[in-house]
């Protein structure tokens, strides 16, 4: 069928929704076109100029957040000041390898128990769903002692540990996956003396490696913007999200002022934007989950 | 050694490493999470020692006699069905939009997701001083009148946040749900459009049956988290949300935040029975979803 067949008829409905849509994307980007324009007014501009553009366009905020925008944590036994190139080094690190265990894990054992039918497989998927659907509330406390006991707490190579987890959807989109995948591959590559080490990493793994980086990236962003694990679990290492945080709650200094603490959330939203604009098109519908049956 | 075995051998080491991970992180924090709520914190020896029914007696009577937790309890449930039910449906309804390629559909499509790829701190304090500063800024420059921003009005400040979290809410709905509908054979609407089926009985008897799967998934885990959503309220106001605003997922957070050691048995019993409350209603929403439902085949 020719691209864009489907393309439908402009009816009442669609077209109320079309106006809905309108108003949300207009929504949308008022506040952060705002965001952006008030992160180049100084104070006392942005205070008597709510709207408008800058009287002075003052890109020197953006050096200064840069140079600004540090988290004292503890080092030893004293103290010292994480500055935003360290801080993006945390993130890139926290980050990457977060997305990396939370994504290999679950395809991992997706691959298994959808391709060796051992009763275990069954258990363990069974297992899965329930844990998805039973609600644990409250439980960060003994979570973190948890972490402390393991000794994963404050380190960056716990929260790998800590992220690698097989309990979420995406061993469910995984599985369905893995299913598809016909069985004359496997046992091609076992008729020509392959084990099932290189089956996984050299067969299967290529054969899904398109929804492994969506998941990957989905991974990644959600890592990389996520602020309260840092926070909690690794502070002494704060990475940019965390950061960002503790920015913004400053209530002293030259930092305190709205478009300061606005060009220290542009300077953290600019990566993440990036890396949207270059794989927007995979993320978007690429990704499908069933029921919970 | 035999094909057999060494399919066995290689599922072993495979999965033992995940298996070992799960029974740590996710049997043993919540059986640890359990038994600290039977426990109670000994300064002298810095150590838990069993205490019984204790803190869940307490936290119990707390519920019933503090307005901080039933408020938290109330404004779970009333925060967690606002949004699913205006959230849902309207990203359902988007969803179909961008599925039938309607007008700038990619641009829809990226825009809607957008919101998900950005830092809820990010969003949070950009419609935070938009809505505190911009907002009563123009109204008083239109209107001429002084306006308190919504956020720091006690009487407004509730409808803010619900409006921030419904508003910033469709990017994971929408991309999977897309998805779910991109599965639909195409073969099936040209038929339906040939017969002349409405765009309202396409999406119900063609597209929703394929969505349901999906949007069954997201509510129920939607009820599962009612008790766990922050509903980013951290982001708004750190450690000192006031109580107006305050859900439970919030309060567990904040608290744990600041905790000290011997704080963390009250908190285990504060979750041990939101987790007792909620898991029954997650389970019949789940059943309840599994029951009813469009068929298929249907049209």
């Amino acid at each position: 069928m020719k691209k864009g067949a489907l393309r439908s008829k402009i009816t009442p409905l669609s077209a109320v929704v079309f106006g809905v849509l309108i108003v949300y994307v207009v929504l949308l980007f008022v506040p952060l076109l705002w965001a952006l324009i008030s992160s180049l007014k100084a104070d006392m501009d942005f205070r008597n100029n709510l709207f408008g553009l800058p009287k002075k366009w003052l890109f020197q905020n953006y050096s200064d957040t840069f140079l600004g925008f540090y988290v004292t944590v503890e080092s030893g036994k004293a103290f010292r000041n994480v500055f935003m190139p360290e801080q993006f080094l945390y993130s890139v690190l926290y980050a990457g390898g977060c997305a990396f265990t939370a994504t290999f894990v679950p395809c991992l054992v997706g691959y298994l128990t959808s391709r060796f039918k051992y009763k275990f497989s069954g258990i363990l998927t069974v297992v899965v769903i329930v844990c998805l659907t039973l609600p644990v509330v409250g439980s960060l406390p003994s979570e973190i002692r948890m972490a402390r006991f393991f000794g994963l707490y404050d380190h960056i190579w716990g929260m790998w540990i800590m992220k690698a987890n097989f309990l979420n959807m995406y061993l469910l989109v995984f599985q369905a996956i893995f299913s598809g995948v016909q069985g004359e591959f496997t046992e091609a590559a076992k008729i020509d003396g392959a084990g099932n080490t290189r089956i996984f990493f050299a067969i299967m793994l290529p054969l899904v490696s398109q929804t492994f980086l969506t998941v990957y990236i989905l991974n990644f962003i959600g890592f990389w913007n996520d602020y309260q694990t840092p926070l909690i679990f690794m502070p002494n290492i704060p990475t940019v999200s965390y950061g960002l945080y503790i920015f913004n709650r400053r209530t002293e200094g030259q930092f305190s002022t709205i478009p300061m603490k606005l060009t220290g959330s542009v300077l953290v939203f600019l990566p993440v934007l990036a890396v949207f604009c270059v794989f927007q098109k995979r993320l978007v519908g690429n990704i499908t989950i069933g029921g919970l049956k | 050694m035999t094909e057999k075995k060494k399919d066995l051998l290689f599922y072993i080491v495979a999965i033992s490493l995940p298996v070992l991970q799960f029974c740590i992180f996710y049997i043993g924090v919540n059986f640890n999470s359990l038994l600290l709520a039977f426990q109670e914190y000994d300064v002298a020896s810095g150590s838990y020692r069993l205490c019984g029914f204790t803190n869940l007696s307490n936290v119990w009577e707390e519920f019933f006699n503090t307005f901080l937790l039933k408020n938290g309890f109330f404004n779970s449930l009333k925060v967690w069905a606002l949004t699913t039910v205006i959230s849902l449906p309207l990203s359902l309804l988007f969803s179909f939009f961008i599925y039938k390629k309607f007008p700038l559909k990619n641009f829809f499509k990226v825009a809607l997701f957008l919101p998900s790829v950005i830092s809820g701190m990010v969003t949070v304090v950009i419609y935070l001083y938009f809505v505190e500063r911009a907002i009563p800024g123009m109204a008083e420059k239109l209107f001429g009148y002084e306006m308190v921003g919504w956020l720091g009005n006690v009487d407004t400040q509730f409808g803010a946040v619900l409006f921030y979290n419904i508003f910033y809410s469709f990017g994971g709905y929408i991309l999977l749900f897309v998805g779910a509908m991109n599965s639909v054979d195409p073969s099936v609407s040209e038929a339906g459009a040939l017969d002349g089926v409405s765009g309202l009985r396409e999406f119900w008897y063609i597209v929703f049956p394929k969505v349901y799967p999906t949007f069954c998934t997201f509510l129920v885990l939607s009820v599962a988290g009612i008790f766990t959503n922050q509903f980013s309220l951290y982001s708004f106001y750190g450690i000192e949300a006031s109580n107006n605003v305050m859900t439970f997922g919030y309060y567990l957070y904040a608290i744990t935040s600041v905790a000290t050691t011997a704080e963390y048995p009250r908190i285990a019993a504060i979750g041990v029975l939101m987790t007792l409350f909620v898991i029954p209603i997650t389970l019949l929403v789940k059943y309840v979803l599994g029951k009813i439902g469009p068929k298929e085949d249907a049209v």
